[in-house]
């Protein structure tokens, strides 16, 4: 029996990349071999994920004989009827940033954090495991793929930034010594081919959200994996799985629990089209779901040196660059936040949670998978992958060819009851955007589009937290936060140049296709209202019968005769 | 925030709306380029999926 001094005292280490690597085949109970640990890109992730420039890891705790409930479904499915032996419980390892390397201060801080005390750092009283506290990783006693289940803080939990989102996420229990801790972030686990095909963890990690209804199951990779089919595409087996799963397969896996799928593939469109490029497609789809918080499923072409392969990721967040005073504009000269979106986040099981992914041309991804090829002076030709570079490496080799990920698909579990998708909203709003424009031409080139689909509570608050001025409007406030709406809604607001939000026009996502789905339009400056409406319902008469050409005009007119608070 | 946009939130710039008229031969050539665009909205949902299931996820 220790006393805590000595627990501690046995159980913390300085962090240090090397000496860590050299410790995890321990916690793996040597299941690996060592020269394995070179090939596995998580470590090299995680090296920069808790370097001095990102989350600065310090410190970690080793919790031994941890029992994982993610590791023990899948050892009672699976691992357990080996001849192997192969241990039940894992190794759990708590990150810490600090300001000190000092392991003796280091320690102070944290009894105190145990025993509930706040401490005081530059004179101010501070949580502990907020302030210090990064995650944990569960080390599982199996060969090479150890990589359990996952807890990280997210980046914007240290460093808020207002141009950074994380929407795929939710709050976590930890129990750490005796304390219970929530840390927001969306769990991480690494693919195990033996219970899993390789698309098994991007859906695991979608169902981390969903589950938060009471009505879908947090299945582990081994039931997921049997809910994609019986046999794989090829016939073959499902378990071990080698063959890798068809974007069906992930559809029935995620319908199967309950959810239903908006899929979306990209392919060459005609010149003359008007339709946005795919990764311009990506980020509007990304952004107007993101509302709903459920992770979203892309499917992209990794390089693999000569080759390229299939590989699905878990987008959960995504961030915008500035909005310039002049506005970009598409084909159909309209102005949408989605395409200032310039970075996604997303879990990939094969490098680690919330991984950097950056836009460039047309359906060019920017990932760790990125590849330089390079010739060396005899001319033999080389692959480098770019995310192991240091910064210098990375301009030596900048005019190297690179190979980026290809974006191919986006499978989007929602729930059953959303069953108008984005496109429809979209095609509403390009004639909004055109009657609009025309009406008010002294603002036609500030004006931004935000088309997102969100719970009506979510944007009840909003509108009940929105203030232009110390004259807060609470009774146009009232009038909709009073309202009946559907649990979903489609949400189109259009703000000025993204600086305020302008007016929000407000769909039933829960309708039925090819009718009227528009519920209400929301005001946000007062007075603006007033003069909209007596303009529009004098302009009506003269534009009655234009159903043919523009069928948003009817519909928004007849709404306003027939419900007298349509205009809010 | 802009001036620009300040000025219009604290109603020193005012906001007048002049909804057009649309049932003339001009602007109803306009609304042709309107209707093509939302028509390729649309058609964005429909998936190849003969192509789409020639994507296998392997890695």
């Amino acid at each position: 029996m220790f006393s805590l001094s000595e627990y501690l005292e046995k159980n913390i280490f300085h962090y240090n990349e090397e000496a860590f690597e050299e410790e995890l085949l321990g916690y793996n109970d040597f299941k690996t071999p060592r020269n394995n640990l070179e090939n596995k890109y998580h470590l090299k992730y995680l090296s920069k994920y808790f370097s001095k420039e990102e989350q600065k890891a310090e410190f970690y705790l080793t919790e031994h004989e941890y029992i994982s409930k993610n590791y023990i479904t899948d050892y009672s499915n699976y691992y357990s009827t080996c001849f192997e032996d192969y241990k039940r419980k894992c190794t759990r390892i708590h990150f810490f940033t600090f300001y000190s390397s000092q392991k003796g201060a280091f320690l102070n801080k944290l009894k105190q954090g145990i025993l509930g005390r706040k401490v005081i750092v530059g004179g101010k009283k501070n949580n502990f495991w907020e302030k210090y506290y990064l995650g944990f990783i569960v080390i599982n006693p199996i060969p090479n793929t150890f990589i359990g289940y996952t807890l990280f803080r997210h980046y914007n939990d240290f460093r808020p930034d207002k141009l950074r989102e994380f929407w795929g996420v939710k709050r976590y229990k930890i129990h750490i010594l005796g304390n219970e801790i929530t840390i927001s972030t969306l769990a991480f686990h690494e693919q195990d081919s033996n219970v899993g095909a390789c698309a098994t963890i991007s859906i695991w990690t979608a169902f981390q959200i969903a589950s938060e209804d009471y009505y879908v199951n947090l299945k582990s990779p081994v039931e997921i994996t049997n809910d994609a089919g019986l046999i794989n595409v090829d016939g073959q087996r499902m378990f071990p799985n080698r063959e890798g799963l068809i974007p069906v397969a992930i559809c029935t896996a995620v319908t199967k629990n309950k959810l239903v799928t908006e899929v979306r593939d990209f392919y060459e469109r005609s010149n003359n089209s008007t339709s946005p490029n795919t990764n311009t497609y990506v980020k509007r789809l990304v952004n107007a779901y993101s509302g709903i918080h459920l992770p979203i499923i892309l499917g992209i072409d990794v390089p693999e040196n000569e080759k390229r392969v299939g590989h699905a990721v878990a987008i959960c967040g995504h961030k915008f660059k500035e909005i310039g005073r002049k506005l970009s504009k598409d084909k159909n000269g309209i102005s949408w936040k989605a395409d200032y979106t310039f970075q996604i986040y997303f879990h990939d099981d094969q490098w680690g949670p919330f991984v950097r992914a950056t836009f460039r041309n047309t359906n060019k991804l920017e990932t760790p998978w990125s590849e330089v090829k390079t010739k060396d002076l005899s001319g033999n030709v080389e692959y480098r992958n770019i995310f192991t570079l240091d910064e210098k490496g990375v301009k030596e080799i900048k005019n190297g060819e690179i190979n980026y990920a290809e974006v191919r698909m986006v499978i989007i579990p929602t729930f059953p009851k959303i069953r108008i998708p984005y496109e429809d909203i979209e095609h509403h709003v390009i004639g909004l955007d055109k009657l609009i424009k025309d009406a008010v031409i002294p603002l036609k080139d500030i004006l931004l589009w935000d088309i997102k689909l969100c719970y009506s509570e979510d944007f009840k608050k909003k509108i009940r937290d929105f203030k232009i001025s110390k004259e807060d409007n609470i009774d146009v406030k009232y009038s909709l936060v009073s309202k009946s709406l559907p649990k979903y809604i489609w949400v189109a607001t259009l703000s000025l140049r993204g600086e305020t939000d302008f007016i929000s026009f407000i769909f039933d996502a829960t309708g039925l296709i090819n009718t009227r789905l528009l519920l209400y339009t929301y005001f946000y400056i007062p007075g603006i209202k007033k003069g909209f409406v007596n303009s529009f319902r004098n302009a009506y008469l003269k534009n009655r019968g234009m159903s043919e050409y523009f069928d948003i005009y009817e519909e928004l007119f007849d709404k306003s005769i027939m419900e007298e608070d349509f205009f809010i | 925030m802009t001036k620009e946009v300040q000025d219009i939130l604290e109603g020193r710039k005012k906001i007048t709306f002049k909804f057009v008229n649309y049932n003339t031969p001009e602007r109803k050539e306009e609304l042709k380029a309107v209707i093509k665009a939302q028509k390729e909205v649309l058609e964005r949902k429909e998936v190849d999926w003969q192509k789409l299931n020639t994507f296998i996820i392997k890695r």
